[in-house]
């Protein structure tokens, strides 16, 4: 780049709209839209486009005729006076469309835009955006998986505590969430406080789930970063970390595999992807020998899978004790479930 | 009519874009009005675009577009932009503090140069389009879009000297 160049680019780099000016055009839009609304009779959202045909057919009509004057409006015609006319009927626009801007414009931006996002990689890997009033407005799924679970869950619109619920039993009843798997979740959010309490939503909406879930705060970077490689966040840092650590691994393959495959593979390679905090529950297996009592019908083997190893005889009665082990996964808190077998002896 | 959620998103990603071409022949009282214009058509623009860089150009051609029809106007023919522009603050040409003298000296070396090469040059050094695509923005064949920026690199290097 020459400095001739150079000097063009420093200078129109530093050139922005004026936040006054994009706030007045879209205050100025959305008064056509209430007006257009108006003149069709009945109210519309500023978010959604029109709905009835006939409304959406006449709306277009005025649309496409106002547009064409503007592009008709003959040379010359905008004279100075014309201008301040228009910057004056501008104003008065403005002016009177605050009110509609404080409960359609504003609030069109405040419930439309996400400030928060939360990232849930199993193997589906899908992306909540959140807005600033704890209401899911953006739903992305990267992978097949991802696109069933959001189908199922439909979490558009709902509380964000609501929606990470709804994914979890949409996880859990597609066969997503076995006894070893792995949940992370990576949450992009300013705000500590907040971020503290999509956390703790997130943790005690999936600790119940596989081994567990990590909660990571991610940064806007690793998001924009992970979803320009079609990957989910969770995924995405993983890949990242075995990647730095030297782990012949590419993006792909990282892409398809589950985030217990990341960890399972990361625990070979010595590698720590684990960030954050956890809470989960370990997977254990317990061995118990029981002694029952027979009702004289024969002995029966059992074979069952309870917390304290206990083994119960189908027929006969038998009392097993054994011992489970457990253990947790991630930097929380763990507790071991055990499965017990179980003899029953005559 | 578009949604206000589009037009948030398109008004974010290109507003930036839109505005700088409003200033590059506008002061910004009527930059303003053209940059509202250029958003209210977009608004009201029902037909499909092929992707955001199709709306990019498509908000470029009818910012600049506007922009020359005030100008034709016969008040402001009179005017240079460097005099329009000595009477606005940099809070309203929208610059970052310490930029000043620099955007207000390549302004005023652009709008030296006439239109064309302005506008030719601008796209190609600023906003990176290839000759055929300021062609299409500009409708104007592309040898001669090749000859303007030639021309005006040439002349934009000797204003800025």
């Amino acid at each position: 780049m020459s400095d001739m160049e150079k000097r063009v680019h420093d200078a129109f780099d530093a050139v922005h709209a004026p936040e006054r000016v994009k706030a007045s055009t879209f205050a100025l839009i959305e008064a056509k839209r209430a007006e257009l609304a108006d003149s069709s009779g009945s109210s519309e959202s500023s978010d959604f486009a029109v709905t009835a045909p006939q409304k959406h057919a006449a709306f277009e009509e005025r649309a496409v005729r106002d547009a064409g004057e503007m592009e008709r409006r003959p040379r010359g015609a905008r004279t100075r006076k014309a201008g301040r006319g228009f910057r004056l009927l501008g104003a008065k626009i403005a002016v009177a469309a605050c009110l509609l801007l404080a409960a359609v414009g504003v609030g069109g931006f405040a419930v439309a835009t996400p400030t928060a996002y939360v990232g849930i990689d199993v193997n589906p890997s899908i992306e909540l955006g959140i807005n600033r009033f704890d209401h899911v407005v953006e739903t992305k799924a990267y992978n097949d998986d991802g696109q069933a679970v959001l189908d199922q869950a439909q979490v558009q619109g709902m509380a964000y505590a609501d929606a990470l619920a709804a994914i979890e039993s949409a996880m859990a009843e597609q066969g997503y969430i076995a006894q070893d798997s792995v949940v992370e979740v990576s949450v992009v959010c300013d705000d500590d406080s907040r971020y503290a309490s999509i956390e703790s939503a997130c943790l005690n909406c999936f600790s119940g789930s596989g081994s567990g879930a990590h909660c990571s705060r991610a940064t806007a970077d690793d998001h924009h970063a992970a979803s320009s490689c079609g990957m989910g966040m969770g995924k995405y840092r993983a890949y990242q970390a075995l990647s730095d650590a030297g782990v012949d691994i590419t993006a792909e393959e990282a892409s398809n595999m589950t985030m217990r495959e990341l960890y399972d593979l990361g625990t070979e390679a010595g590698v720590d992807i684990e960030w954050g905090c956890g809470s989960g529950h370990g997977a254990g297996h317990g061995a118990g020998n029981g002694n029952g009592s027979p009702d004289g019908s024969g002995a029966q083997a059992s074979d069952d899978c309870d917390d304290d190893g206990s083994g119960a005889a189908e027929q006969g009665s038998g009392q097993g004790q054994g011992s489970g082990q457990g253990a947790g996964r991630g930097h929380g808190q763990g507790h071991g479930s055990g499965h017990g077998a179980g003899d029953a002896h005559e | 009519m578009r949604t206000s959620r589009e037009i948030e998103r398109i008004m974010g990603a290109f507003g930036d874009a839109v505005w700088r071409a409003c200033i590059l022949y506008l002061p910004p009282a009527d930059a303003e009005d053209v940059f509202q214009d250029t958003f209210l058509k977009f608004a009201m623009h029902d037909a499909s675009f092929r992707g955001d860089e199709h709306i990019k150009a498509w908000l470029l051609r009818v910012a600049m577009n506007g922009c020359k029809d005030v100008l034709k106007s016969a008040r402001r023919k009179n005017a240079s932009l460097d005099e329009r522009l000595e009477s606005c603050g940099d809070e309203d040409l929208g610059v970052e503090s310490g930029s000043s003298q620099g955007v207000r000296e390549i302004l005023d070396a652009m709008d030296s140069l006439g239109d064309p090469p302005k506008t030719q040059l601008y796209l190609s050094l600023y906003e990176g389009y290839s000759a055929r695509e300021i062609s299409e923005i500009c409708d104007m064949p592309e040898g001669t879009v090749y000859s303007w920026i030639s021309r005006g690199k040439t002349r934009l290097k000797e204003a800025l000297s």
